[in-house]
């Protein structure tokens, strides 16, 4: 496996496509981020952006959720990988792809950094935030 | 099986009926609020002062919930206000504008004034 020089230790979890699974993957992350010294208000917004990430990964797959955190360069950079993420849907309702939309554009709002990737096989997304 | 860490248990005051909302709310529990407010309001209570003093995590799930039910009320001439939502739950509410669509206040007792 290829290592970048610059990165820490990744820490990873794999997850059932399962809603009742997404507060273990909040507890994982703000973990992590307390044990890399990241301040407290971010960690409340990293539990939301794994949240949503986890939610809607949830809603548009079957296949299970594979969570990593890196340490780079001073920053805790998060990724959530699954199946696929439901398509946008219309605004103002609560289907569930309006809804998983919401929640990806939360994520947008919460981290200037975020990659959202929605591909055929694969979708993720990715953010980070500042470690003590 | 994972257990919900989500309680939300209601009582009567006058026109209004406060449900107390504790633990976190998210895709996996937020059906248990849903279904919760939706009794409430077919069961006539049309005045919810919903208190999130108690929440500790609400996402947009959460939010999808709460904007149903508010919708129910509104459309049977009721109100459904928000009571204490903490920093992060006000922050998610700020950010989709919602702050300005749901009544917001401190206390149950400011939201059941009237």
């Amino acid at each position: 496996m290829w290592v970048d020089a610059e990165a820490g230790p990744e820490a990873t979890l794999e997850l059932p496509p399962d809603a009742a699974y997404i507060a273990t993957a909040r507890i994982f992350g703000s973990a992590l981020a307390r044990h890399y010294g990241v301040p407290e208000g971010a960690i409340e917004d990293l539990k939301l952006a794994l949240s949503e990430a986890c939610a809607a990964l949830v809603r548009g797959s079957g296949e299970r959720m594979l969570l990593a955190a890196t340490p780079l360069d001073g920053r805790l950079r998060y990724r959530v990988t699954g199946g696929a993420l439901p398509g946008a849907g219309p605004a103002e309702d609560d289907t569930p792809s309006s809804l998983a939309s919401v929640g990806l554009e939360l994520i947008r709002a919460l981290f200037e950094d975020a990659e959202i990737t929605a591909g055929d096989q694969r979708a993720s997304v990715s953010f980070s935030v500042p470690a003590g | 099986m994972v257990e919900a860490n989500l309680l939300v248990q209601s009582e009567d005051r006058g026109d209004w009926t406060v449900v107390e909302v504790r633990g976190e709310v998210d895709l996996y529990t937020a059906p248990r609020l849903k279904e919760r407010l939706l009794e409430l309001i077919e069961g006539g209570r049309r005045r919810l002062a919903v208190d999130l003093d108690g929440v500790e995590f609400l996402d947009s799930t959460g939010l999808g919930v709460l904007i149903g039910a508010l919708k129910r009320c509104r459309e049977a001439e009721g109100s459904l206000a928000l009571v204490a939502p903490r920093d992060p739950v006000m922050k998610v509410l700020g950010i989709t504008g919602l702050d300005r669509v749901f009544p917001i206040h401190d206390t149950v007792d400011r939201a059941t004034e009237g």
